[in-house]
């Protein structure tokens, strides 16, 4: 579960988000809405502490997003951008990435593990071989939710996913992210999308409202 | 055998060589002319004071005076390092001249006590000249470092942020954009030592070979140097990236905006 607290969010002194009061239960599909600028993206960087909350508390599984509990924070979440950041070489150093990093060494995902990760994205296991950054938009952004389902995230954070993706990676992405039980919270202007989110937000003026 | 002095009237004639360039500048209309004259200008009144402040320097040879002038040459860097990078002095002032310390004073340790070994070994006429010349690289790549890797992170923040819900330690999520920093930055210094000799002579040698040195000592000189360069240039990065860290990164282990100078670059 996630939930904000009468939450007032700044960058670079500025507020974006004030006085915000909400919860999400574990499984819900949430969107925001909101004009370029208004703090959507701001919204989610504070989840995992990428935005200095300046009042109020913001709590996922019970947990305050405090500099302490923050590396515990971050193993739940999955954050999903609208450019994913593909950096090494091969699509496959790209995926097995988390598996260099000290905390995930001895876990690393076995072939048939993987196959099994990228059949439910609907992504061709030869792509392992390509150069990453010779992937399409809709590629890069399936192999960033494959990499997060192989660490077993259950909260995605996504930001503007869609207008990356094609026809194909569109009905992937969505059945994966908006029909199994995982926590979603995203951003979007895609009329499809909010229209299968279970509830739909819009941030005007630094403030919060429900659609109903 | 001493190089010929070159005499008041004549050397005069080398700032009207200047009138050639700043007339093609001026016909381009590139806008250039205050810029170069206030270089120019500078230059030659700088280096007027050194030479005066050196022949003194050079006379006394106190070991203090020395060090003194060591450090006051590596501030002075230092400060042009955080400005030039567009980082805040007050913020990296300490980690990065940390890093300028470690890389010329290592190097120049090895330099003065165990290859030339001079007497004394802090005679003036060996560290100042030396050290200068670390330092004058070492800041030039210490700029570049710095830039492209706090730039890099501040531009590509939410990959960043995406290491660290890879679960990347601070030193994990930050590597690939040292790496890219450092080779960056060593790409000029490594590109120098692949052709010199064949285009350019360096200064340095050139200078000695006009000062009645023979080219072999001449040579042996500027390959120390060249090796010193890359030495402290390596030594230093490295020192100043890592050090830098816990300043730069708040407690979320995310970037401080503070750490950029006020003024945004370009």
């Amino acid at each position: 579960m996630i939930s904000f607290e009468a939450v007032t969010i700044g960058m670079q002194g500025r507020v974006l988000v004030h006085d915000v009061s909400f919860s999400i239960m574990a499984g819900e599909k949430v969107v925001l809405r909101g004009k370029s600028g208004s703090g959507k993206t701001t919204l989610l960087k504070a989840l995992v502490g990428g935005a200095r909350i300046m009042h109020g508390v913001i709590r996922i599984n019970g947990l305050a997003v405090l500099p302490e509990n923050i590396q515990q924070i971050r193993q739940d979440l999955a954050y999903i951008p609208q450019e994913p950041g593909v950096s090494r070489e091969t699509a496959a150093e790209d995926l097995l990435l988390p598996f260099s990093f000290k905390a995930h060494r001895s876990q690393e995902p076995t072939a048939a593990q993987i196959e099994v990760v990228l059949a439910r994205l609907l992504l061709d296991p030869a792509i392992l071989g390509q150069k990453s950054a010779t992937l399409s938009g809709g590629e890069k952004q399936r192999l960033v939710i494959a990499r997060a389902i192989l660490l077993n995230k259950r909260i995605f954070l996504a930001d503007e996913i869609t207008s990356a993706l094609d026809a194909e990676s569109k009905q992937a992405v969505f059945s994966f992210l908006l029909e199994t039980d995982h926590t979603v919270l995203s951003i979007s202007h895609d009329p499809e999308w909010i229209g299968r989110c279970s509830r739909v937000f819009t941030i005007e003026n630094g403030s919060l409202r429900e659609e109903k | 055998m001493e190089a010929l002095d070159i005499p008041l009237a004549r050397f005069v004639l080398l700032y009207l060589l200047l009138l050639l360039p700043l007339y093609l500048l001026r016909r381009l209309k590139l806008g250039l002319g205050r810029e170069v004259l206030i270089s120019v200008v500078r230059m030659s009144v700088q280096l007027f004071l050194v030479g005066i402040y050196l022949k003194y320097i050079f006379a006394i040879n106190s070991l203090l005076l020395n060090l003194l002038w060591i450090m006051v040459i590596m501030v002075v860097a230092n400060l042009n390092i955080l400005k030039k990078a567009g980082l805040a002095v007050r913020k990296l002032f300490w980690p990065s001249l940390a890093g300028v310390v470690c890389g010329t004073l290592i190097v120049l340790g090895v330099f003065l006590f165990l290859v030339v070994r001079p007497t004394p070994l802090y005679d003036a006429r060996y560290l100042i000249p030396l050290a200068g010349m670390l330092l004058g690289n070492c800041m030039n790549g210490n700029i570049l470092s710095l830039e492209r890797f706090y730039s890099g992170l501040r531009k590509n923040e939410a990959t960043f942020l995406s290491y660290l819900l890879m679960g990347a330690t601070l030193k994990e999520a930050v590597h690939p954009f040292m790496r890219e920093a450092i080779r960056t930055s060593l790409a000029p210094t490594i590109a120098t030592m692949m052709t010199i000799g064949i285009v350019s002579l360096p200064g340095m040698m050139t200078g000695q070979i006009l000062g009645g040195s023979f080219p072999l000592v001449a040579i042996k000189y500027q390959i120390m140097i060249m090796i010193g360069i890359f030495a402290s240039l390596v030594l230093s990065m490295v020192t100043s990236l890592y050090l830098s860290l816990p300043f730069a990164f708040d407690r979320m282990l995310m970037l401080r905006s503070e750490i950029f100078a006020g003024k945004k670059k370009g």
